[in-house]
């Protein structure tokens, strides 16, 4: 079964998001906002990393730094933002992330999405 | 100056109320009632104290206590106090009565002590205010947070399907209570803003069979904008249905913001012709407004319409609109339209309407704008020169020459610039021109216009 971490600051995002994932028969780990999703990194390695971008402490953007240049490692990240303002998106991408969604988005749009991220990755 | 005896009694009441709330016992109590007796007796019958050298009798009351409270005001207040003082404990009236008696001798110094003291409890009543309106608002969020928390999980668990809607309609407590009720809007419109697809059509139908959509047609009726506001937000994006029918009745609301509001539902809801409302508009259409529109049309990619047909509104900022959306949206089929615009009264308009002719590269306008040249603002003439830098030819050369010989440095750098960006003809009549007239430093300006950072 596929673990995906999931960092989101809205509580009902992540609610609706881990929800969906479940459903979808996904192992779902949940984070408040960076700073956990860095400080779960420590003891689990999930198969992706779901993250929006906006967030209290530590941000979308440094998530996606650490886990590319510090931590190395190489699983897909999907990152989810309100906006969808084009510099942050090119950061984004900049810094490694796989793709990108809009908020709002349709849940059945994530799942297809995750879907392909997973299976390229392997 | 008014006169001691016209005063009138703001300052008596002030007196009054300083005098009775701030008793200070002055003296120890007597518990003995004859002691208090002849205690009042000397009292009163004691010659003031003498304050002014040589030992002559002191006024009993200051000058500024008559000029504030009126001489006849003064003595009827006094008897008044002592009067009072009869109500009194016997072993306290000794106390009371020296201090009427101190008061009328010392007014000022007891005043400030009095006025101390009020502030004083003002400040009490304030801290007390404060401390009583914290508890009630963190009662009132934390009331919030729960019945948040309740809600968004139990309308989750039916989104998902894991239970039933008489299930949830039972979960749901206390819905008939307004407040609560505002709440459950609320978790709905977070969960439009976030999710879309599948879960619209079943956010809606919550909204409907919670019978929330009658509290936001309650709230659009409202005399208070915000709630005006708040009620057509939850029908925009919860009931769409009824949304339409109402939002145009919105369009020229008396209040901005609701205008702003109804103006954005309009074009989420008749994406056929989402700027359709221009027509009928009344008020300016401001730049927030604009923006706001625009970044929804552009974000959920509604068709675009033709922006010739608002160009002749009276109001001077749809045509400004208008014209930034022809260019932004090259709609050269409006070139007409944008030719008409060139004889408008208004600067901006003419300006716009130029930089629309230069934009979409309407060669047929070089003439045009050049014969309106001479009688231009600044703004606009610089316009001009910008504009013949893409649609200019050999034919203006003189043109532009003429302005880099006569006009202001502004006008001279952008008519260098177009001159030396027409072709390479135009650069070397750029360079002949700098060697015959050496006083027009010419080669400065050409440093200038070809500097990348320019």
């Amino acid at each position: 079964m596929k673990r995906i971490l999931v960092a989101e600051d809205s509580t009902m995002m992540l609610e609706t998001i881990f929800r969906s994932l479940k459903r979808e028969g996904y192992d779902v780990i949940k984070s408040n906002d960076g700073k956990e999703c860095l400080e779960i990194l420590e003891t689990t390695e999930p198969d992706m990393i779901i993250t929006d971008l906006y967030m209290p402490r530590v941000n979308g953007h440094e998530v996606i730094a650490n886990v590319r240049d510090e931590r190395k490692m190489n699983i897909p990240i999907l990152v989810l933002s309100a906006g969808g303002v084009e510099d942050n998106v090119l950061k984004a991408f900049d810094l490694g992330a796989d793709d990108f969604m809009v908020k709002p988005f349709s849940l059945e749009e994530l799942n297809v999405r995750v879907r392909k991220l997973l299976a390229t990755s392997r | 100056m008014t006169s001691i005896k016209q005063k009138k009694p703001i300052g008596f009441l002030l007196y009054w109320v300083f005098a009775l709330i701030f008793l200070i016992p002055l003296n120890g109590i007597s518990k003995n009632s004859k002691d208090n007796k002849a205690a009042i007796h000397r009292i009163d019958q004691a010659p003031p104290k003498s304050i002014l050298k040589g030992g002559q009798p002191r006024k009993e009351l200051s000058d500024f206590a008559v000029w504030v409270l009126g001489s006849e005001n003064i003595s009827s207040i006094k008897k008044q106090l002592l009067a009072f003082g009869n109500n009194f404990p016997p072993s306290f009236q000794p106390s009371y009565f020296q201090f009427v008696k101190k008061v009328y001798t010392y007014p000022i110094i007891i005043l400030l002590l009095l006025l101390i003291g009020f502030l004083i409890a003002n400040i009490l009543t304030v801290l007390l205010i404060i401390y009583f309106g914290n508890n009630i608002k963190n009662h009132k969020e934390r009331y919030h947070r729960i019945f948040l928390n309740s809600y968004e999980e139990n309308l989750q668990s039916y989104l998902f399907g894991d239970i039933e809607w008489d299930l949830v309609r039972l979960k749901l407590k206390r819905t008939n209570k307004k407040v609560n009720r505002k709440i459950l809007t609320h978790v709905l419109l977070s969960f439009k803003e976030n999710l879309k697809g599948e879960m619209d059509e079943q956010i809606t139908h919550i909204y409907l069979k919670l019978g929330l959509e009658k509290d936001s047609l309650k709230l659009t009726k409202s005399k208070l904008y915000y709630r005006r506001i708040e009620g057509l937000k939850a029908l925009t994006n919860l009931d769409p249905k009824s949304a339409k029918e109402i939002v145009p009745n919105f369009l020229n609301d008396s209040n901005y913001l609701v205008r702003t509001e109804a103006q954005i539902a309009y074009v989420m809801h008749y994406p056929e012709s989402p700027f359709e409302f221009l027509k009928t508009l009344k008020n300016p259409f401001t730049p927030w407004t604009q923006l706001s529109s625009f970044h929804f049309f552009r974000l959920h990619q509604v068709p675009v319409p033709v922006f010739e047909t608002y160009i002749e509104s009276e109001i001077p900022t749809i045509r400004n609109f208008s014209l930034r959306m022809i260019i932004f949206f090259q709609q050269f089929e409006s070139a007409p339209a944008i030719f008409k615009m060139l004889d408008n009264e208004v600067e901006l308009t003419r300006a716009l309407a130029i930089r629309a002719i230069n934009n979409l590269r309407l060669y047929d306008g070089a003439s045009i704008i050049k014969d309106m040249y001479p009688s231009e603002t600044l703004n606009n003439k610089l316009e001009i020169i910008k504009a013949l830098k893409n649609i200019g030819d050999e034919a203006d050369f003189n043109f532009l020459e003429s302005i880099i010989r006569s006009e202001s440095i502004s006008l001279k750098t952008e008519a260098c610039r177009s001159l030396h960006f027409i072709s390479n003809i135009g650069t070397e009549r750029l360079n002949l021109l700098g060697q015959g007239n050496k006083d027009l430093n010419i080669g400065h300006f050409v440093a200038h216009v070809t500097d990348h950072r320019n």
